[in-house]
């Protein structure tokens, strides 16, 4: 019972975000620093992540690829693959899930128990379009460049990795890289990467937005955003799998 | 005027508010009092339109605010001004900002207008050269004359005040009850104010409700308060020490 009333509560949520906003140019400068904040402010983090994830794909993959069968060029193959499908879309999306999420939840659900949207509400201002949209429409516009930017990092990474170690050279490297390519497995990732962002900034806004208390309570909320929004993401990791590439 | 009219509320069956009605005068202070829990707070807050009634209607002068939707309510939203407890100044903000927020969004004021009336507005409540300075820089008592600054920026029709003294120390509680009282005079603004401080009480209650229970128990004036013969108010009005040796 308790669940239906959460997934009513957030489907009105989600609903009252597309009612006409007060003032246009308010909303769009709210979106450019939104951005700013989500994407320029993890850009640091998302690049170290994937630097060292592409080193560890490709030193891992050659490690273990002792079959004198298997090319080492596969090596290649499987940094890229990883990084593009799963790594940079993924992994990179539950790291902003703790990063952007838990600072969403925190931000409205501070914002709720100090009555600022109560006070917004007073002066006759839609709330949740003013606080909750900028938000989403600057995740779901910039996140898939976090992901794009994840990827490049990532298999540099792996080929750095591969040169400064010495086991594989640049041109193998750079052979699996180029071998059978699907360009369609970007397109798969940056459509992951909307659904992930829609999801974080919907729940951790959630999470947030109906936060009841004090400040024990603003933390509280701040965990559930995280957590649930990492499991939702895991979910729909499989779902968009099964739907787009099965 | 606001009239509240048979105004009921509850939550998960617990009635907090009960048959309750009011007239709240125009350019007069009107006090809402009564214990903690009593229900003040849910009447005020009934009255904005952050709570729906379950019963009976709020009235803004004849307009039946409490059968309206949100788009309906915007026009007579933008004729409130409210001062929160706990001032709910928008943080991410400095001074100048938050007090200019409502013009910006609700007005087409080009943005040297905005400014000026901002800087108007603080000099009004007496707090000039804070412009930039973010809330966590200000005082309780600064905190609050912002919030002050901010209510009155769209010249309000209707300024509703939640505890305006709380947390502030006894001269400064003065000088922001005094504020309120200017500016009601001067604006001719409908002020509501909900409090538990006799000195407020007794400083500016030209129309009093007394909420007991979630009752409406006794109205009047600071001057008949002390000789009510309401043996609730009594106790509510005569807890201190202060009050005790007043009444002696």
């Amino acid at each position: 019972m308790q669940l239906l009333t959460h997934l009513g509560r957030y489907w009105l949520l989600i609903a009252s975000l597309l009612s006409k906003p007060e003032k246009l140019s308010v909303y769009r400068r709210r979106v450019l620093e939104e951005m700013e904040s989500i994407g320029v402010g993890s850009l640091g983090i998302v690049s170290l992540i994937s630097v060292f994830m592409g080193a560890v794909i490709t030193i891992q993959t050659v490690y273990n690829l002792v079959n004198p069968l298997v090319p080492i060029y596969v090596t290649g193959i499987v940094a890229r693959d990883t990084m593009i499908i799963e790594f940079s879309p993924t992994i990179i999306m539950l790291v902003l899930a703790g990063k952007v999420g838990s600072s969403i939840a925190s931000e409205i659900g501070t914002m709720r128990v100090t009555e600022q949207i109560d006070a917004l509400e007073i002066m006759g201002i839609n709330s949740t379009g003013y606080l909750i949209l900028p938000k989403m429409i600057a995740a779901i516009f910039i996140t898939p460049f976090l992901v794009l930017i994840s990827m490049f990092v990532g298999i540099m990474g792996g080929w750095l990795a591969g040169e400064l170690s010495g086991v594989i050279p640049s041109n193998e490297f750079i052979k699996g890289l180029q071998y059978q390519f699907i360009p369609f497995n970007i397109t798969f990732a940056i459509i992951k990467t909307v659904v992930f962002a829609f999801i974080i900034v919907s729940i951790s806004s959630y999470q947030g937005f109906y936060t009841q208390g004090g400040a024990l309570e603003v933390g509280q909320s701040s965990t559930r955003a995280v957590v649930y929004s990492s499991v939702l993401i895991l979910i729909f990791d499989y779902i968009l799998t099964q739907l787009i590439l099965v | 005027m606001i009239e509240v009219k048979n105004v009921s509320k509850g939550f998960y069956g617990r009635t907090v508010l009960d048959n309750v009605s009011h007239v709240f005068e125009k350019g007069k202070v009107n006090l809402v009092i009564g214990e903690s829990g009593s229900g003040k707070t849910v009447l005020v807050k009934c009255m904005v339109g952050l709570f729906d009634v379950d019963k009976g209607s709020i009235e803004y002068d004849s307009r039946n605010f409490s059968e309206m939707d949100f788009k309906e309510r915007r026009p007579i939203r933008r004729e409130i001004g409210m001062l929160f407890q706990g001032s709910a100044l928008f943080d991410s903000m400095n001074v100048e900002q938050n007090v200019m927020f409502p013009l910006m969004m609700l007005s087409n004021m080009p943005l040297s207008e905005r400014i000026e009336k901002a800087n108007l507005c603080l000099q009004r409540v007496n707090l000039p050269n804070s412009n930039k300075l973010f809330p966590s820089e200000l005082s309780g008592g600064m905190k609050k004359r912002v919030a002050i600054a901010r209510a009155i920026a769209m010249n309000p029709k209707y300024l509703y005040c939640d505890e305006p003294n709380s947390g502030l120390d006894p001269r400064t509680s003065i000088v922001i009850d005094e504020l309120i009282m200017e500016l009601t005079e001067e604006y001719q603004t409908t002020t509501v104010i909900n409090t538990h401080d006799m000195n407020s009480v007794m400083t500016m209650g030209e129309n009093i409700l007394f909420i007991h229970k979630g009752k409406k128990w006794w109205s009047g004036r600071a001057d008949e308060i002390l000789h009510s013969g309401n043996s609730e108010l009594d106790e509510f009005v005569f807890a201190s020490k202060i009050m005790q040796g007043l009444r002696k």
